[in-house]
């Protein structure tokens, strides 16, 4: 079995009162391509978010790479490895395209200006939007925005990426633009954990696919096992509903 | 842009080492400079009865001679607190003041005349008990009106309250004997004096209560000039420059009203180069301005930077307190008054340039304003733009230098321009702690000329071109941004 990126144990969220989070426990190895799906409200985007500690857990301990970061003191460090896309994009509207992809790398230390520079022609020139390269965010199409926002994070070579529902803010002809970028990914072998409705998508790609529902985890299987044959009435009326 | 910032810096640095000088001890000596002949600004100097007496005093005891101008109210306090050694401005002692001051003997003796419209029906003292009477602030006039015969109206200097009686705003003003006399001389077509005096006074200098030891030695030097009859020649001597001068600035009767425009503004412009009064203090209100603008910004930056992290990462709790109490204090309380706190009570005991006073209270006033326009606008950035930042590796604060600053300061700057606007305007209270800015000069020609309409116009028009301009660069700047999105 491969490495172990993410070992999260009994993991805890609270929020004045509202339990997103209710003992979360599993573990993320590298190479895999984790969907999670459920209701809205059951906790899909906190979990995400807790991974990377933009949510700080209340309880519970994340460990990634065999070393507690819940407790670490430079986040960005650790932030470094995990890369994230956002359903709203996020990105820097006073930066250029060029510019958006190639901050990070540059102001970590990752990349001199000029490797961070090829690389990030590189990755524009993958999704065919070099053209673009000196055009402000708000010059681009939805589907541009989410792509350049993909490659953006992928400029870091995280170990992980993560997916907080990435095709939730776009018009439907923009979908398959991102998916096909995400399916490309997921051919090179790239980590990735992802939140999203497209459950056709989870079922066509996903290694592994997590069912929450009201803060815990009430499935973790394969696509077939969770979404498919589920033994859980519930799981299946949901599947039922969306697919 | 380079330029322009160099010439300002140049001018800052001509106002703060501009007065140096010998190495004899310094005499500071506090004046009030609308009081003709006793004192009133000729050239760019302050000349008069008084400044001519405590300079020979002054040259016999050894000092250097600094004369400083003041509002007439802030007098007492100056010597009290130290700022200056002696006041010397037409002062009437009183038994308040002298609970306050030290008094020197007298120099003069002087009345306190009614001066009145010529149609007014006025004939005596008991006539006021219904007239509405204009005094100037703080003056034995002031204290005798408001104890004997009703509450008055207070104006700062003596050229309003005529300004006020021509213009029917008051039907009375009672001043002191000597300019009331030089007015009337001036608008003889228009006003008039009453014959009984209200009241008589002596006039003397005050010196600070600490201070009995300079007392003494100018109580002797000025019975030495009382003895050599230099002090009759003194006052002689500007009571006649005074009416040479009133009889020249009248403008007269009956001319048309082209020709009473000319001439109008030939006597408050041109004359004697009063433009000149104009001009510098607009250099000096530029100046104030726009280094008060940059220490706002400054301050607000940091303030604004200082809040946002203590509300968004609980971090810098100390800091972001000591944040709260400023803005509290800056933004519940008048500029005015923070000016003039500034200057008599921080920079009390110290001898610093009045510009720098100027700059530094304009400055921080003007923190508190930019500080929470400046936090408003990083409120205002998507949190999604932080979590895209962090999420990416940046640090909280990389992300805020180079993500999130950048656009609230975009989204901010036609309120930042405002504040500049608005501090701009905000300057003319300079002339409370007798800084010659552009409103100062244009009282400055006012006081000189008793023509209240032309100085209050050039001086309005001058604020409103220079706001007009600014509106036009800040429109031109955001354009420009603009054009990056
Ligand atoms: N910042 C927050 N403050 C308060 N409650 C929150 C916050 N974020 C999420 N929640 C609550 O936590 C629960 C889980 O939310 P979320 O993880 O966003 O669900 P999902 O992504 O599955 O729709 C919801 O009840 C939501 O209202
Ligand atoms: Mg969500």
């Amino acid at each position: 079995m491969s490495e172990v990126l993410f070992e999260i144990r009994d993991l805890v969220k609270e929020f004045k009162g509202v339990t997103a989070l209710d003992r979360v426990s599993t573990t993320i190895r590298r190479g895999e391509v984790v969907f999670i799906v459920g209701p809205s409200g059951s906790g899909k985007s906190t979990l995400l978010r807790c991974l990377n500690l933009l949510e700080i857990p209340t309880g519970g301990t994340i460990s990634f790479r065999g070393r507690d970061v819940s407790t670490r003191r430079r986040l960005h460090k650790f932030r470094q490895q995990v890369g994230m896309v956002f359903q709203h994009f996020n990105l820097f509207p006073n930066l250029t395209i060029h510019r958006n992809i190639t901050l990070a790398p540059v102001r970590t230390g990752k990349a001199t200006p000029a490797e961070a520079a090829a690389r990030a022609d590189e990755l524009l020139e993958r999704i065919g939007l070099i053209g673009k390269k000196d055009a402000y965010p708000a010059q681009l199409s939805g589907g541009q925005k989410q792509r350049v926002a993909i490659v953006r994070a992928l400029a870091m070579n995280p170990e992980v990426l993560l997916f907080d529902e990435p095709t939730s803010a776009l018009d439907p002809e923009m979908v398959g633009e991102v998916l096909g970028l995400m399916k490309d990914l997921v051919r090179d072998g790239m980590t990735m954990v992802v939140v999203t409705h497209e459950i056709g998508f989870a079922a066509e790609v996903a290694s592994r696919v997590i069912f929450m529902d009201h803060g815990r985890i009430a499935a973790d299987g394969t696509p077939d096992e969770v979404i498919r044959h589920s033994p859980q009435p519930r799981i299946r009326e949901f599947f039922s509903r969306v697919l | 842009m380079r330029y322009f910032l160099l010439l300002m810096t140049g001018l800052l640095l001509s106002g703060v080492w501009g007065c140096s000088g010998s190495d004899k001890p310094k005499l500071v000596m506090v004046t009030n400079a609308t009081f003709r002949p006793y004192e009133f600004v000729s050239g760019q100097k302050i000349d008069g009865i008084d400044p001519a007496i405590v300079r020979e005093i002054a040259d016999a005891l050894g000092y250097e001679l600094e004369i400083q101008d003041m509002s007439f109210d802030s007098l007492i306090a100056a010597v009290q607190s130290g700022r200056a050694d002696i006041a010397a401005a037409g002062i009437t002692v009183t038994e308040e003041r002298k609970k306050q001051v030290l008094f020197t003997d007298s120099y003069v003796i002087a009345e306190q005349l009614i001066v009145v419209r010529r149609d007014a029906p006025y004939q005596m003292v008991a006539d006021l008990k219904k007239a509405v009477i204009g005094v100037q602030h703080g003056t034995t006039g002031d204290l005798y009106v408001t104890k004997n015969i009703r509450e008055p109206e207070r104006y700062a200097h003596a050229p309003l309250v005529i300004s006020a009686l021509l213009a029917g705003k008051v039907d009375a003003a009672v001043l002191d004997s000597e300019p009331a006399r030089v007015f009337v001389q001036q608008k003889a077509a228009d006003l008039r004096l009453l014959t009984v005096p209200l009241t008589s006074e002596e006039y003397a200098f005050a010196i600070g209560k600490h201070n009995p030891d300079l007392l003494v030695r100018v109580n002797r030097e000025l019975r030495r000039l009382k003895q050599e009859g230099r002090l009759d020649s003194i006052i002689r001597h500007y009571r006649e420059l005074c009416e040479v001068e009133a009889e020249q600035d009248v403008v007269g009767g009956h001319r048309s009203m082209m020709a009473h425009l000319r001439d109008s503004l030939y006597v408050n412009f041109v004359k004697d180069r009063r433009y000149l009064y104009l001009w510098n203090g607009f250099l000096v209100t530029v100046c104030v301005t726009f280094f008060a603008v940059l220490l706002g910004i400054a301050i607000g930056f940091v303030v604004a930077v200082i809040r946002s992290t203590a509300d968004q990462t609980g971090r810098w709790k100390a800091a972001d307190w000591c944040c709260r109490v400023y803005l509290t204090v800056i933004r519940g309380t008048p500029a005015v008054v923070q000016l003039l706190i500034i200057y008599f009570v921080i920079f009390g005991a110290v001898d610093v340039n009045k510009i720098c006073v100027a700059i530094v209270a304009f400055g921080i006033n003007s923190g508190a304003y930019v500080a929470e326009i400046i936090r408003g606008g990083i409120m205002s950035i998507d949190r999604g733009q932080m979590e895209a930042g962090q999420s990416l590796g940046l640090t909280y604060s990389q992300t805020m230098r180079m993500v999130i600053l950048p656009q609230a300061l975009k989204n901010v700057l036609p309120a930042l321009g405002n504040e500049g606007i608005v501090l701009l305007k905000e300057t003319s209270v300079s002339g409370y702690i007798a800084l010659q800015d552009l409103t100062k000069g244009g009282d400055i020609i006012r006081s000189q000329t008793y023509d209240a309409f032309l100085p209050l116009m050039a001086v309005a028009l001058i604020y409103l071109a220079v706001v007009m301009l600014l509106t036009r660069l800040l429109g031109i700047l955001e354009k420009r941004l603009k054009r990056n999105e």
